[in-house]
This record gives structure tokens, C-alpha cells and sequence, in this order.
């Protein structure tokens, strides 16, 4: 019978969006569909042509934007020279991921729907959008949802029906197909030992088969990485500074609110953890070879920063691609509950997936924030076949940090280089082991001289030069960095030509982690800003009433004030960035 | 054959004989070799001037820019079509409003607008009928329906489908073949899909899209009783204001202390059962001059089967995935009864 191919695109900024969609995929592959599952940038558009039935997932970000791994795709869709029936071949339905106290709820998925709509494509059952706000959770939406896709679904594939098995159950379900195959040349080559993880790092190429890389990451040197709070602070936060080493992409050039991209690696002794747990010693250091099974839905690989390492073997995989250190997905789980073999573990990974476990998944998984891992070492039975590899692991995704320097000309002395202020992720849940962000664990790693991958990521929104009304920087933390990095912009600026500027900032002691206190304090002093500083912990700013940024800002309301109704000035509320 | 170049001319033209001889030089120097001819456009217009038939390769149309307001009517779009061939091309000050009356005579609107393109023979385009003012979501057969430029539509085609009403037509199944013909024709507009080049010009307004009334039918409600117990969820949300983040993490550091019991009960035993190692490591250090000393915190290794092991459900030695409410091992890993067990950076404190 005919093909029953199923596209599901989706537009995910944090994964819950991702997640979402390759849970569905998985699930209609066992149902007997050809499911393809893509983030809407990752997919060549003309493939639109080769599906009649599309599903979209997409949340919302930023201002009612569409995420990030869809934008391209996006802009494509909102040509105003496409036709209106490029799409009438298409049965879609879509699904947004939102939340209510945001203004901009769901805006996203609203507009791909009224798009697809407008080109032609045509609904086949309601569409939703979920709540994180309602009391019944996101997961209840999607649940309701996709029960009434798989009322519908049939329907669009008649005489077919026999074919298609609605319940499928997956503790019992015969293993499905994987995507790749991972082929280990162990007699061909021999054993590699150039295990210099930084090297080795450097060398990220674009594959055959590997769609578009928007970003080719360029070569930063590491000038310095210095603690920037007080020693007995429980914070450590680092101010790191990189000098762009090569031309790719021209010289450094960025603005306030800019980010860096960089692109972490597993820690060794996590990589060597994994490899020992699954027995995968024998194998982890010879070429690899990966090659994609077109016997199953094509899928395209997006690697982030270009491409795989050149030298890939099953240990430089782990190391730099593969985000073993990420917290397990439903699609985690209902992957890899293809591979134990024990009855036991394999109910409970199912169990663990079903939309009405939420709860148990939240306290097993995201609470603690458990690893992969950390779940692969608790089902002792899991042994995961090294083709499934890329279907059960998700990619290290780069990290992006705001820029807190201001951009240096060309005649001066520390041109093509750039600043960071990070805030390195320590914390403890129930595990007993100490949680640790993978990237500001990896940054606390480098030395001076070291050379890494970044690329500048340009925000949509930027200070008009011409503008010189008072602006009101308000932040906490870490979010210092693009206040910095504005600021810094405007005292290289004639006097005359400078904005008034006034500087609230949240911080907890006054000697402990007031970032970049000094240079707050002589600008003051200067006459160039004013500074309001909120001091949380400080017994006498505490007695003043000033714990938050918030109350600081209703006390000098005045000033606040003034500054709007005169000149017409410009809030500016920065959110902690990571 | 040899084709020929047509300037027509906008009346107001005739005040400005500069910008006419400029022009006809720069048409006769791009295209050198076809013959260039010259009408106003009003005696097209009025059917006194009659254009040849698949004569020109290029009609240019050179008007003040005023003039871009007044629109063709349908007669002398569709003998512009007629006059040029195949591959010709209409170009110059292209009225507003009109891609659409280019599009019913026959022509292709480039992508930009600032042409318009007689299909070549084998793009088979055939003109649409004039009274067809609403083409949205018909079909016809055999027939690609090219360029309803959407912007220059009046409405917003197929907004209204409704495509749960459809759900029992026969209509409902999806081609599983799409018409290659049909498949080409459509191809055209993904060329280039993957540039960004285009300027917010050439992209259709998103926020003008919320209020497409394809947005107002209802939506799937939520799945009611879908946690575990029916009870309203409990998950601290990224910026929880209400206390139960606090509550969470008071939770955990209880855990975090039952844990400390548990494990300071161990180091005691495994202390013990070490006493020997020290004193050889006391020994090793006085030849050595360096200080060795067992810290509990050091021990990275430890026995698991002393205390505890026989949780009544004997679930204790699995993971947390298994393990139930209140269990003092949550949160410690998975071990095998009778197998010491790698606390490997468990002592580490922040």
C-alpha cells in the first residue's frame, strides 16, 4: 500500500517543544507510520512537497518569536511571493507550547498555523495550545491532542487501516529500525591515541548529509579566566576574556545584548564512566563511521558548530557531541526502553513516559536534575546497540553567554577581543553528587592559551546610536554583561553625545559580588551614571528597605520618573542570561 | 525570428523628451539587435493602437512615478501578454495593485514585483477566465494554479477551511501521489529557500497573522485527571513566587540529612574495617616525611551492604526510579547487594 508518511516539524528553544515531537515520532513508527521528525530549520523546504500529512510543534520565545531552530524555515514561509495553494496538498495540525503570563502566549504557533492556512494547507482536527500556568500541566494539552490525531490519523490513510496499530505496547513492542548506523573501522585503521580533547575540539567539519550550520564557529584564544567574586562567596563567577584568533567571518564585531556561543565537552571521567557501563572499551578509540539508514525515515543531522570532529571515534562522539550530562526526556525513556533486558526496568522506563506520569518523571528526572548518566548507571540491564547511539543521545547543544565588553576598534590594543561574565552552575538537589552545568564546568577547565570555538550571535534588537534619551539599566547578577557592555559603549562617546544613564543592580553583599562594583563606583564619581545598588544579604541596605532591585527601583520612583516624562526615556529590565 | 523591443509611453511623457531619448538609448543598447518601436499607452488603452501579436521580447512602460496609481484594466493587460513572446517580459513602472490582473492574463510576477514574465511554452500556463474573482482552494484540473500572489489577493485565501467539516468526504484522504506537473510547478518557490537575503519588504507581515480567523475555532481543552493521583500537579515553575520552590528545597535538604545519618553510619564501619591500611599508611609516612591521612570524606569506596541493606521491600539497593517515598537510599545510586559501590565525588561540597 502506499506510503504513510507522516512529517513532524518543530520549533524548540529549551527541548520541551523537541522532546514533544520525537516522543510522537517514536510512537507512530511503532504504530506502523513512516514518521520523520525535524526541527523546522534542519528540514530542506521543498521537502514540504513529498508530505501530505504535517504536524507542528513550536513554543514561543523572546516577544512572541518564533525559536530559534525554526527562524529560516519561518522566513521561507513568510515570502510574500509564495502562492496560495503552495501548501494544498498538506492535512496539518499544530500544537503550541506557551504560557499564560506571558502577553505573548502561543503568538508562535498562532502565526505558523495562520500561515500554513494562508498557503493553502488545510486543518485536519483542532489545533492546541498548552498552559504551563493551568493547574493541569502542559502535558495534559498535548495528551488531549494527540488523542484526537490519533482518531484523524487513520481517516487520512484509508485502506489502510489493517496496517496501523493503534495501541502499541511498547514494553512488548519489537525494536524499531535505528536512523543510523555507527560502524566502529576497528580492521581498517588502528587504534587511535591522540586523545588531546582540546585539539581534537578545534577540528569540527561539516558532514555529507549534515544540513545547514548557520553559525561556522571561529577560533577564540583564552586571554584569562578569573574569579570575580569574593573567595568565601558561595558564587563563583568568572570573568573570561577571548581574543578572536582567526579570519573566519572577518574581525569581532558585536553590541550590547550580543552573545557568545561556545561548545562545551564532556568531562573525561563522565566519557570513561558511560564507555565502562555499556563495554564499550574495545571499540571506543578506533574511526568511526557514521552513515544514515535509508531504509527509515530520512533524517537530517544538525551539528551544532559546523559539523562532527574530524578524528571521530566513539569516545571524541561522546566527548564533544553527544549531551550525556542533559537531564533524561520522555524520549529518552521511551528509547531506551528498547534495550533493557529486564522486565522490570523496561516497565518502569515505559511508565516513566506515559503523559499521566508526569509527575513521577518531574520528581525522578528534572527535580533532582538526574543525568543521562546517572539513569543509564541506575537500569543495569540497558545496553544501548552503538547504532542507536544518535537516535537515544541528544547533541550537546552550544551555551550562550552575553557579551559584557564593549566592541574594540581597530587601533586599539585589545582589538578582536571580547569579555564574559559567567556565573558557574553549582547546586545540590537529592543527588547525592553535585550538580554542575556542563558548560560552566568546562569553562572553569581552561587555561590561558588555550584555543576554543565561539561564534557571535547578533540579538534582534538594537540601541539606536542616535538616541540620547535617559536610559534605566535595571539587572541582577550575572546580567550584568550587557549593562556593562552598553555602558562601556557609551563612555567612549563624546560627553556631550552620551545618554544619561541610571544603573539599578541586584546583588546580595556590597564586597562579595557587587560585579564590577569599582568600575560602577568611578563612573559615578565621574559624573557619567547614576548608581542605585540593591544589596539583599546587607544588614544596612536590608534596614534601608533596599533588599531588590524592585525595591530600589520604587524608592527612587522620583527618579525614575523624571527620567520618563521628560526625555521620553527607555526602561531596560535585563533577565539574568546564562 | 527576430523579435522587437515596444516603449510605451505615459502622455505626461511627451514634456520630458530627455528622459525618453535616455531611455531608448539604454534599451537600444540592451538589446541591440531588435527593432524598438514606440505608442503611448493611452491609444492602447482606448483600442485605437492594436499591438502585433508574439512580437516583442521586452515591452517597457516609462511613466512619472505618479503614474504608478492608474491602473491597467483587463483589455490591455491581456494585449500586452498577447504582444510579447514567449519568455518576454513586461517590465518598467508596473502600476499597483495589478499583479493580480497580470496574473489572470497569463503572466508570472516576479518575485520582486518589478516585472512580469510570460511563461515560456512548456511552462503550460494557461490564463485564467477573467470572472473568476475567487480562485482560493478551487481546483483545477490539470491546471497549476500559479501566482496568486497571497498579499495582492482582496482576501486572505482559505482561511475559512475548516478541515474538520471535511473529515467524512472522500475528499478527506490524502493524495498519496501528488501530480509531478503540479509537484514542478510548486517547485519554483523553494529555489533559494535556504537564502535569508530578503529584506523585511519581501516578507509577509507575522503579527498581521493573529488575527487570521483561521485562529478563532476552539481549541483542544486540556485532558482532565491526567496527573498520577488526579491531584493537581505539584512542580515549581522557573520563577516560582508561591513557596514551593522553598518547599521543594527544604524537602531536599531533609533527604540530604537522612542521607548524612545513613552514610556517616557506614564511614564508621568502613573506618574500622580500614584501621589496619592506616597504620600501615602512619607507618609509610614517617619514612616519607609526607602526611597520609584517611579523611571520611576520601573514602571513596564503600561497603553498602552494612547497615540498611534489608529495606523491607527490597527495593533499597535499586535506583531512585524504584525506590519508594521516604526511602533513606533516594538519591544515592543504584548499588548491587554485596558490592561496594563508587561514591566517586559524592564528598565534594561546593
Amino acid at each position: 500500500m502506499a506510503s504513510r508518511k507522516i512529517l513532524i516539524l518543530y520549533g524548540s528553544e529549551t527541548g520541551n517543544a523537541q522532546d514533544y515531537a520525537e516522543t510522537l515520532s517514536l510512537t507512530y513508527r511503532y504504530q506502523g507510520y513512516q514518521a520523520t521528525v525535524s526541527a523546522m530549520d534542519d528540514l530542506p523546504a521543498s521537502d514540504l512537497l513529498d508530505y501530505h500529512v504535517l504536524l507542528v510543534i513550536c513554543s514561543t520565545t523572546g516577544q512572541g518569536e518564533i525559536p530559534r531552530n525554526a527562524r529560516h524555515f519561518w522566513r521561507f514561509l513568510l515570502r510574500k511571493s509564495l502562492p496560495g495553494d503552495l501548501l494544498s496538498h498538506i492535512r496539518f495540525s499544530t500544537f503550541g507550547l506557551g504560557d499564560s503570563s506571558y502577553p505573548q502566549f502561543n503568538w508562535a504557533i498562532r502565526k505558523i498555523h495562520a500561515r500554513l492556512l494562508q498557503l493553502g494547507a488545510k486543518e485536519f482536527c483542532d489545533r492546541g495550545e498548552s498552559d504551563e500556568q493551568s493547574s493541569e500541566g502542559s502535558e495534559a494539552y498535548f495528551a488531549a491532542w494527540t488523542d484526537l490525531i490519533a482518531k484523524s490519523l487513520p481517516k487520512l490513510f484509508p485502506g489502510d487501516e489493517s496496517s496501523i496499530k493503534e495501541n502499541v505496547d511498547f514494553a512488548n513492542a519489537e525494536t524499531l529500525p535505528p536512523l543510523f548506523h555507527l560502524i566502529v573501522e576497528k580492521n581498517k585503521f588502528k587504534r587511535l591515541t591522540d586523545l588531546d580533547v582540546k585539539n581534537i575540539a578545534l577540528s569540527r567539519v561539516a558532514v555529507a548529509g549534515s544540513s545547514r550550520s548557520d553559525r561556522i564557529p571561529s577560533q577564540f584564544e583564552v586571554v584569562s579566566v578569573d574569579r570575580i567574586t569574593a573567595s568565601d562567596h558561595f558564587q563563583d563567577v568568572r570573568r573570561v576574556i577571548l581574543r578572536k584568533k582567526d579570519q573566519t567571518g572577518g574581525n569581532l564585531r558585536f553590541s550590547s545584548g550580543d552573545t557568545l556561543a561556545l561548545y562545551p565537552t564532556n568531562e573525561k571521567s563522565d566519557v570513561d564512566k558511560l564507555i565502562e557501563i555499556q563495554g564499550w572499551e574495545d571499540v571506543a578509540d578506533y574511526p568511526l563511521k557514521i552513515v544514515p539508514n535509508h531504509v527509515e525515515a530520512k533524517r537530517s543531522l544538525s551539528i551544532p558548530g559546523g559539523g562532527f570532529v574530524k578524528k571521530l571515534t566513539l569516545r571524541s562522539l561522546i566527548t564533544h557531541h553527544l549531551d550525556i550530562m542533559s537531564v533524561p526526556r520522555r524520549s529518552f525513556f521511551l528509547q531506551a526502553s528498547q534495550f533493557t533486558s529486564d522486565k522490570r526496568e523496561r516497565d518502569k522506563l515505559v511508565e516513566l513516559t506515559r503523559l499521566e506520569e508526569t509527575q513521577q518523571l518531574y520528581d525522578y528526572a528534572n527535580r533532582p536534575r538526574r543525568s543521562i548518566l546517572e539513569t543509564v548507571q541506575e537500569f543495569f540491564t540497558l545496553k544501548i546497540p552503538l547504532d542507536y547511539l544518535l537516535d537515544i543521545f541528544p547533541l550537546i547543544k552550544p551555551r550562550l553567554f552575553s557579551i559584557s565588553s564593549r566592541c574594540r576598534q581597530a587601533d586599539e590594543p585589545d582589538y578582536n577581543s571580547l569579555e564574559l561574565t559567567v556565573g558557574i552552575i553549582e547546586y545540590k538537589t537529592i543527588i547525592r553528587r553535585i550538580r554542575r552545568g556542563l558548560c560552566t564546568r568546562w569553562i572553569k577547565t581552561l587555561n590561558s592559551g588555550d584555543v576554543i570555538l565561539g561564534s557571535v550571535e547578533h540579538s534582534r534588537s538594537k540601541f539606536r546610536d542616535d538616541d540620547k534619551t535617559p536610559i534605566i539599566l535595571a539587572y541582577t547578577g550575572t546580567g550584568v554583561a550587557p549593562v556593562k557592555c552598553f555602558v562601556e559603549d557609551q563612555m567612549k562617546q563624546e560627553k556631550s553625545q552620551r545618554r544619561p544613564m541610571y544603573i539599578f543592580s541586584g546583588n546580595r553583599y556590597p564586597d562579595k559580588d557587587f560585579l564590577y562594583g569599582d568600575l560602577w563606583k568611578e563612573l559615578e564619581k565621574e559624573g557619567a551614571a547614576k548608581i542605585f545598588p540593591a544589596f539583599s544579604r546587607d544588614p544596612e541596605y536590608v534596614k534601608k528597605g533596599c533588599h531588590y532591585v524592585f525595591d530600589r527601583l520604587y524608592q527612587e520612583k522620583k527618579t525614575v520618573n523624571d527620567a520618563f516624562s521628560e526625555e521620553t526615556g527607555r526602561f531596560l529590565p535585563l533577565r539574568f542570561s546564562r | 525570428m527576430s523579435s522587437s523591443v515596444l516603449l510605451l509611453l505615459h502622455p505626461l511623457m511627451a514634456s520630458e523628451p530627455t528622459t525618453v531619448e535616455e531611455t531608448k538609448k539604454k534599451l537600444q543598447s540592451l538589446h541591440p539587435n531588435e527593432h524598438l518601436m514606440q505608442y503611448v499607452i493611452d491609444r492602447v488603452a482606448s483600442g485605437k493602437q492594436s499591438l502585433p501579436e508574439s512580437t516583442f521580447s521586452l515591452v517597457y512602460y516609462l511613466a512619472p512615478d505618479g503614474a504608478r496609481k492608474n491602473k491597467f484594466n483587463g483589455p490591455l493587460t491581456e494585449n500586452i501578454f498577447q504582444s510579447l513572446i514567449p519568455s518576454g517580459v513586461f517590465e518598467g513602472l508596473i502600476p499597483d495593485d495589478c499583479n493580480v490582473l497580470a496574473i489572470k492574463a497569463g503572466f508570472l510576477v516576479a518575485q520582486d514585483g518589478t516585472k512580469w514574465i510570460k511563461p515560456s511554452k512548456q511552462d503550460a500556463v494557461v490564463p485564467l477566465k477573467r470572472n473568476t474573482t475567487s480562485t482560493a482552494g478551487k481546483k483545477f484540473p490539470g491546471l497549476p494554479l500559479f501566482k496568486k500572489n497571497v498579499e495582492n489577493l482582496t482576501g486572505t485565501p482559505n482561511l475559512t477551511d475548516s478541515g474538520s467539516e471535511n473529515l467524512d468526504d472522500d475528499n478527506d484522504s490524502v493524495e498519496t501521489e501528488m501530480d509531478t506537473k503540479l509537484k514542478q510547478s510548486k517547485l519554483i518557490y523553494f529555489e533559494n529557500s535556504d537564502s535569508d537575503e530578503l529584506t523585511d519588504e519581501e516578507l509577509y507581515d507575522e503579527n498581521k497573522l493573529l488575527d487570521s480567523p483561521g485562529l478563532s475555532k476552539p481549541l483542544v481543552g486540556p485532558l482532565k485527571n491526567c496527573g498520577r493521583t488526579g491531584k493537581k500537579r505539584r512542580r515549581a515553575c522557573k520563577d516560582c513566587t508561591c513557596g514551593l520552590k522553598e518547599e521543594e528545597e527544604n524537602e531536599d535538604k531533609q533527604q540530604r540529612s537522612v542521607q548524612d545519618e545513613l552514610l556517616g553510619k557506614m564511614l564508621q564501619k568502613t573506618v574500622k574495617e580500614v584501621g589496619k591500611t592506616e597504620k600501615q599508611a602512619k607507618k609509610q609516612e614517617q619514612k616519607t616525611g609526607k602526611v597520609v591521612k584517611f579523611k571520611p570524606e576520601e573514602m571513596n569506596e564503600i561497603d553498602f551492604t552494612v547497615e540498611g541493606k534489608k529495606g523491607g521491600c527490597g527495593s533499597c539497593s535499586l535506583g531512585d526510579a524504584f525506590r519508594c517515598d521516604g526511602c533513606p537510599y533516594l538519591g544515592l545510586p543504584a548499588f548491587k547487594p554485596g558490592q561496594p559501590i563508587s561514591l566517586e565525588g559524592m564528598a565534594q561540597d561546593i
